[in-house]
């Protein structure tokens, strides 16, 4: 089946394509893939102090859909709240680029990706947390 | 010769209609597969009842089956994982969608200089290319090495198996190393088809 207009037109102009510090204490990185196809995808977030999506880039490794399916989800989540963007589901982006059912799994690894570096930005956000608190404790003490 | 012919049980594992161990090796199973494959042999039984030949062929089939699937040891993972795990498909999802995090970063660093020889070819770059073919002839060295042990590793799984190790345990990781091979294999098919 050949790609819809919306993924060639994803695939050959892809949005938000790069990277951000990985140790950037705002940035959460997700990284994903299909073990079936070899696909990976690594998508970032940059996240200000009050929670919404200010950027996001994305790099992918793999076919036409699953770099048109990140691409999207990079241009989806932006201005989103942690909260919104958690609620992006998979079929908003087989539905927006016409995915034919093999490449469902395109637009899992995508809503995977979003999940996994928002999971990753709050897990840095709770270690900020607990090192601060520890910093503390001997003064504290 | 066994007189009637005893069909084979099908619920068994391969493993038990062969009658191997988890971690058997090439000669064990060989073996095995030669003694049963004689044993079914359609050919042995043209003269027997329609019953008994009917028997001896599904179950020549099934013999070949097990032994093809069982030899290699990628399509051995798979199958104890699909057997084991066939009833709770939702166990598998969370490890498969796990593998190492480090081997991510490498297959996406290679990625960009994969990207970037093949620009430098479309546009005849040659000093471009020639500067970077030294670093993924390398990868591919890496990757290959890399892909070479995975057949290892699940050979030790195996014998843990048969060590009466934790099963659940064991099964995440054959799960890991079957999708760490998928991504292995598909960075070389691109290498091999980029670097010819």
């Amino acid at each position: 089946m050949p790609y819809s207009e919306k993924v060639i037109e994803h695939y050959e102009n892809p949005r938000n394509v790069g990277s951000f510090d990985k140790s950037d204490p705002n940035v959460g990185t997700g990284i994903v893939g299909a073990p079936e196809c070899g696909d990976v995808m690594k998508l970032q977030l940059k996240i200000n102090d009050q929670g919404v999506i200010e950027d996001a880039k994305f790099k992918t490794f793999g076919c036409g859909s699953a770099i048109a399916s990140s691409s999207l989800a990079t241009e989806m989540v932006k201005g989103k709240t942690l909260e919104e963007a958690l609620l992006i589901k998979n079929t908003e982006i087989v539905q927006e680029l016409a995915l034919p059912p093999v490449k469902i799994h395109c637009s899992v690894l995508a809503e995977d990706a979003i999940k996994a570096a928002i999971h990753d930005f709050q897990a840095k956000q709770a270690a900020k947390a607990v090192t601060s608190v520890a910093t503390r404790e001997p003064v504290a003490a | 010769m066994p007189d009637p012919l005893q069909p084979l049980s099908s619920t068994a594992s391969y493993f038990e209609l062969l009658g191997v161990s988890v971690a058997a090796d090439d000669a064990a199973l060989t073996r095995r597969f030669h003694i049963l494959s004689r044993l079914y042999h359609p050919d042995r039984w043209a003269t027997a009842d329609a019953e008994t030949q009917t028997t001896a062929l599904d179950s020549s089939a099934l013999v070949n089956d097990a032994y093809r699937t069982l030899k290699d040891p990628f399509t051995r993972a798979e199958y104890l994982l699909r057997r084991e795990r066939s009833t709770r498909p939702d166990d598998t999802k969370d490890s498969a969608a796990k593998p190492p995090q480090e081997l991510f970063a490498q297959v996406l660093e290679l990625q960009e200089a994969l990207m970037e020889y093949q620009e430098a070819r479309l546009d005849e770059e040659k000093a471009t290319m020639a500067r970077l073919r030294p670093t993924l002839e390398e990868a591919k060295g890496e990757f290959e090495a890399a892909y070479a042990g995975l057949a290892d590793k699940l050979r030790a799984l195996f014998a843990r198996w048969d060590a009466g190790d934790d099963r659940e345990t064991l099964l995440d990781e054959l799960a890991g190393i079957s999708g760490t091979r998928g991504y292995l294999r598909r960075v070389l098919t691109n290498l091999n088809g980029t670097l010819g």
